[in-house]
């Protein structure tokens, strides 16, 4: 019964909300490459995956591109960024494939944005936090709809600062992040932000473990015997469960404030239920609480279909395919720099609003949110949220320029 | 900073819940080894499916005390159950074949329990519920300590203890012992060796269940468990000495206070740190700490033995048809089909070293990967850091290869048997962890990108002819020293060391020779590879580019000359059109390695020779 009301429910969504005399598209079909983390990292990459079907169903059902539907052609990278690389050389050589999109971990994404500058096809990155993907490794071919680790840090420390004012001066702080660019690029841009917000900080640790192998106890204790003040983590998955088990139980988080952008996304709290710590600075994703007409009608599209709520992927591929529908239109092509153009100029409509890709370095504009772990019916939940503005928390123009010249000399 | 005394017996103590946890898995392993001789990967798998039951179990039966601890019981039993039917099913029918096969196909039982356990739980990682009233954390020297690490470590004194008794106080143990000791002297007592190995793996079985299901209260349970635990318990059994107990004890202790003060001093090299002791162990003790060179040896460590003859008139004929079909390829086949046909070329380059070494080499290394790699990142390192032209790094990177082969070679080649493929193994990954963990020079897992070919190889068809030369010049240079007075010598140290050396070959300085020859070649594809793919990455260190070129020559047979290419040209192809389509890819390709192990041992080739051309002999 409760079905069958929330299919009748989708399908009077549906009529309500395409346009009457849309006929659904039947040309030939204009291919979008997807190359994502499809096996390793299924819990991210199946709801972006879902959502961006969604939105081409969508398109399509209203007239596709001129006429033309879109498709999207998927292929599993393993979170390997040499495979990556080889299938969009399959895809490109083979079937043709002329503009790529990928939910993937920063390492497959940097290797698939140097291939796309290569054969100049655009790139648009759905889901790496790592900024050197647009700055310091940044190309005119890639396009990032996701917001960043600077953003994030900007935003998180912002908050932590307004909370406790002056006491967050001058104090010792450790960081922990895995070892490869994710870590490395958003811990940069922690140390960035503390110093451009004059906190004075005193950097006193920090730990590099693996992705997925953190020796959790040894770990602990040599950040405790910092005694720090202020923790940056930015653990993730398996390694945030038992940093967070571990800390808990050898004391790390008494009397300490924790930073940590990626704790409070529904996945992370979908692992951690009752256990999820409280009090932690973060940005997330309060799917169930945002009540801006867009987004509740994508929401609700998206429950329609699968039953279950769209996650922090799902929305930054959703906001990906709506991109390259508009550059396709306003291109009237599928030739790669004539997309390429158009994507640098188009506004496109998301469910955060109407966007565009900055010029300078092509991230693409809109809202987040940020706020503070809690509990909530016995699991986590972002609470004390507020909407912030990427534009809001970028470095400065010449800061970006400088670094974009830098990675463009290299090559 | 100084270190306080309570801080010192903090990190102590977390050094030896982390060496507590190691012990019972390693133990488990190392007692199956003592008896059976085999290395076995998938007991890593073990160690996995005892967390994801016990898991299951724990949401059935509740989290209070007698649940909990219920479910990691009957969990631990049920994987001793499990470990049981794989050794009645499985590793009995490969007792005999040689030690690299049989690593081999246990690495490909893991990777099939990888689908299997995918399946069945899906691949979200699953949290447990802590341990009932050891969730907390006691005061040590005012510093916060868990209880449940205090607990862990407690509870491995008991299986120490426990293990002692069995091994010491019961007929069992005796027998376990004289296996150990000598299996065929066993064997003439009329012992009935089948169920004293059967049971020994269920009782090694239990342990790898127990110690998965312990991580519960510690750890989410992944998909990545069974690949983590693996390679740290060899690292363990390997440094304490294959099959002794003590040993076990002792380097799991080491191991983990290594990693617990290594910490502090080395944050970013953690993974370095364990190959790194492992590597010095080997080399000052062969054998590891408490270990016995292997005496009574079941299994043959010969991949390969007797003659090679070069192809006969006919095979010529077809070799110069198909290079010549090669050479006109360009005109058939689109850019995609180009690309895969270089790929295919530089993989059976790598692969024809990989069986230089080890079929007429008769050096069983199980880290050829290391060469690969080598060559690839020297050619990365060379592009970036000196701007070298595409000429000078191809002409480099076996050069650095060499250099490695030259290095990590002179310790390799005094070593023998399961300690030799231990050893290649563990320098493979310290190159791959330094790659890995090295990010300001390396990348670290971003690797290289922008090692494009020089201008005029950058259209596909030309780097197609360029491959073609360089892949083609290496696999008929490789095949030639099987033939000159070298590769006899190679050959005749294999079959008769002894023999040999009392004719004045000095054994040692030809297989360390060999390694570099291989290394080069090995070298080269790398580069190769680099090119093709404009970027480098660690995975062309890890294992798995081991074990593509080790299953091609598999594909085709060890003991003949055309088995790698054949294999090469067969398993592209399969990965290529397979991979893509399927989702159990894993669950695949450890069914065909299985397969040609049990059923194929040699392989397309061989069969085919056996088959239709009588060998001259």
């Amino acid at each position: 019964m409760k079905k069958i009301s929330a299919l009748l429910l989708g399908l009077s969504l549906i009529a309500l909300t395409s346009p009457a005399l849309a006929a659904p598209a039947t040309g030939e079909p204009i291919k979008i490459g997807d190359i994502s983390m499809y096996s390793k990292a299924p819990e991210y990459a199946n709801p972006y995956k879902m959502a961006v079907d969604l939105a081409v169903s969508e398109i399509n059902a209203d007239g596709g591109i001129n006429g033309r539907p879109l498709e999207v052609v998927s292929r599993d990278s393993r979170m390997d960024p040499g495979e990556a690389v080889k299938l969009a050389e399959e895809l490109f050589a083979r079937d043709k494939v002329q503009i790529f999109m990928n939910c993937d971990s920063s390492a497959a994404t940097l290797a698939l944005s140097s291939w796309a500058m290569r054969n100049k096809i655009p790139l648009i990155d759905t889901n790496s936090d790592a900024d050197s993907i647009i700055w310091k490794h940044g190309n005119d071919y890639v396009f990032r709809t996701i917001f960043g680790g600077y953003t994030q840090m900007s935003a998180t420390i912002k908050m932590a600062k307004e909370q406790h004012g002056d006491k967050l001066k001058g104090k010792r702080w450790v960081t922990i992040a895995p070892n490869y660019e994710y870590g490395h690029s958003i811990i940069d841009a922690a140390k960035l932000v503390a110093t451009e917000q004059n906190l004075d900080p005193q950097w006193v640790a920090e730990q590099w473990p693996a992705y997925g192998k953190l020796d959790a106890g040894a770990t602990v204790a040599a950040l405790k015997h910092a005694k720090p003040d202020v923790i940056v983590s930015l653990m993730l998955n398996d390694d945030l469960v038992k940093f967070v088990r571990e800390g808990h139980k050898r004391g790390l988080f008494k009397d300490t404030i924790v930073i940590s952008p990626p704790l409070a996304i529904p996945e992370h709290f979908e692992q951690l239920k009752n256990e999820t710590p409280v009090g932690w600075y973060s940005v997330g994703f309060p799917v169930g609480e945002i009540d801006a007409p867009a987004f509740v009608k994508f929401r609700e599209a998206f429950k329609v279909r699968y039953n279950e709520p769209p996650s922090t992927t799902g929305l930054y591929g959703y906001n990906g395919v709506q991109a390259i529908a508009a550059a396709l239109r306003k291109a009237g092509s599928t030739d790669p720099e004539m997309v390429r153009n158009a994507l640098e100029e188009v506004r496109f409509q998301t469910p955060l609003g109407e966007q565009h890709f900055r010029k300078i370095d092509r991230q693409a504009t809109g809202t987040f949110w940020v706020g503070v772990s809690g509990l909530k019916g016995g699991k986590g939940a972002l609470t004390n949220w507020r909407v912030e503005k990427i534009e809001d928390h970028a470095p400065s123009d010449a800061w970006i320029l400088e670094q974009r010249t830098n990675a463009n000399a290299m090559k | 900073m100084g270190w306080r005394l309570s801080f010192f017996l903090i990190q102590f103590l977390t050094g030896l819940s982390s060496a507590a946890v190691l012990f019972l898995v390693a133990s488990g392993l190392s007692l199956i080894f003592g008896v059976t001789r085999i290395l076995n990967f998938a007991h890593g798998s073990l160690y996995m499916l005892g967390a994801f039951i016990s898991y299951t179990l724990v949401q059935h039966l509740g989290d209070g005390v007698l649940g909990f601890w219920g479910s990691l019981l009957l969990a631990s039993c049920a994987t001793a159950a499990i470990g049981t039917i794989i050794e009645i099913l499985i590793l009995r029918r490969i007792y005999h074949v040689p030690e690299l096969f049989q690593l081999l196909a246990t690495f490909a039982l893991l990777l099939v329990f990888q689908d299997i356990t995918l399946h069945i739980w899906g691949p979200e990682d699953l949290l447990g519920p802590q341990a009932p009233s050891l969730s907390g954390s006691i005061e040590i020297l005012g510093e916060a300590f868990p209880t449940y690490d205090l607990f862990l470590i407690g509870l491995a004194g008991v299986v120490i203890t426990g293990l002692y008794l069995l091994l010491f106080k019961t007929r069992w143990g005796v027998l376990l012992r004289a296996a150990t000791e000598d299996r065929e002297m066993l064997a003439n007592l009329g012992v009935n060796q089948k169920w004293l190995f059967t049971s020994v793996f269920a009782l090694g079985s239990f342990l790898a269940g127990l110690g998965g299901a312990l991580q519960l209260p510690r750890e989410s349970v992944s998909l990545s468990m069974d690949m983590n635990v693996i390679i740290d318990v060899f690292v363990v059994i390997v440094i304490g000495g294959l099959g002794s107990l003590r040993g076990t004890v002792l380097s799991a202790i080491i191991v983990g206070l290594v990693r617990a003060f290594g910490i502090l001093i080395f944050p970013e090299i953690t993974l370095v740190l364990l190959f790194l002791i492992m590597a010095i162990v080997l080399i000052f003790k062969p054998h590891g700490l408490f270990g016995k060179a292997e005496d009574s040896v079941i299994a043959s460590s010969q991949l390969a033995s007797g003659a090679l003859c070069p192809a006969p008139k006919w095979g010529r004929t077809l070799a110069v048809v198909i290079a010549a079909g090669l050479l006109t390829l360009p005109l058939f086949v689109g850019d995609y089909g180009l690309v895969l046909t270089s790929e295919i070329m530089i993989w059976a380059l790598f692969a024809v070293s990989l069986h230089f070494i080890m079929s007429p080499g008769g050096v069983g290394v199980f880290g050829h990967a290391l060469y690969f790699g080598l060559g690839a990142y020297a050619t990365a390192l060379l592009t970036k850091y000196l701007a070298v032209t595409m000429p000078v790094a191809l002409l480099a990177s076996p050069l650095a290869a060499i250099l490695g082969a030259v290095l990590f070679g002179w310790f390799c080649v005094r070593s023998q048997g399961m300690y030799l493929a231990m050893l290649t193994f563990a320098f493979a990954q310290m190159v791959w962890a330094v790659a890995f963990q090295w990010y300001d020079v390396t990348g670290g897992d971003n690797g290289m990108l922008g090692i494009w070919p020089a201008e005029w190889a950058s259209n596909k068809t030309a780097f197609y002819y360029m491959t073609y030369a360089l892949c083609g010049a290496g696999i008929l240079l490789l095949r030639s020293f099987i033939f000159t007075p070298f590769g006899y010598a190679l050959r005749a140290v294999r079959d008769q060391s002894k023999r040999a050396e009392a004719l004045g070959l000095n054994a040692m300085r030809l297989q360390w020779i060999g390694m570099g020859v291989a290394g080069a070649f090995a070298g080269l594809a790398g580069s190769l590879f680099a090119y093709s793919k404009g970027s480098v990455f660690p995975t062309s260190l890890d294992i798995h580019t081991t074990l593509n070129a080790f299953v091609m020559v598999m594909i085709g047979g060890f003991n003949t000359l055309t088995g790698p290419l054949v294999g090469s040209v067969i398993y592209i192809m399969l990965e290529t059109e397979i991979s893509r389509v399927s989702e159990v890819w894993r669950l695949l390709l450890g069914s065909i390695i299985l397969a040609i192990v049990i059923f194929f041992p040699q392989g397309l080739v061989g069969a085919f020779n056996k088959r239709f051309i009588k060998v001259k002999e």
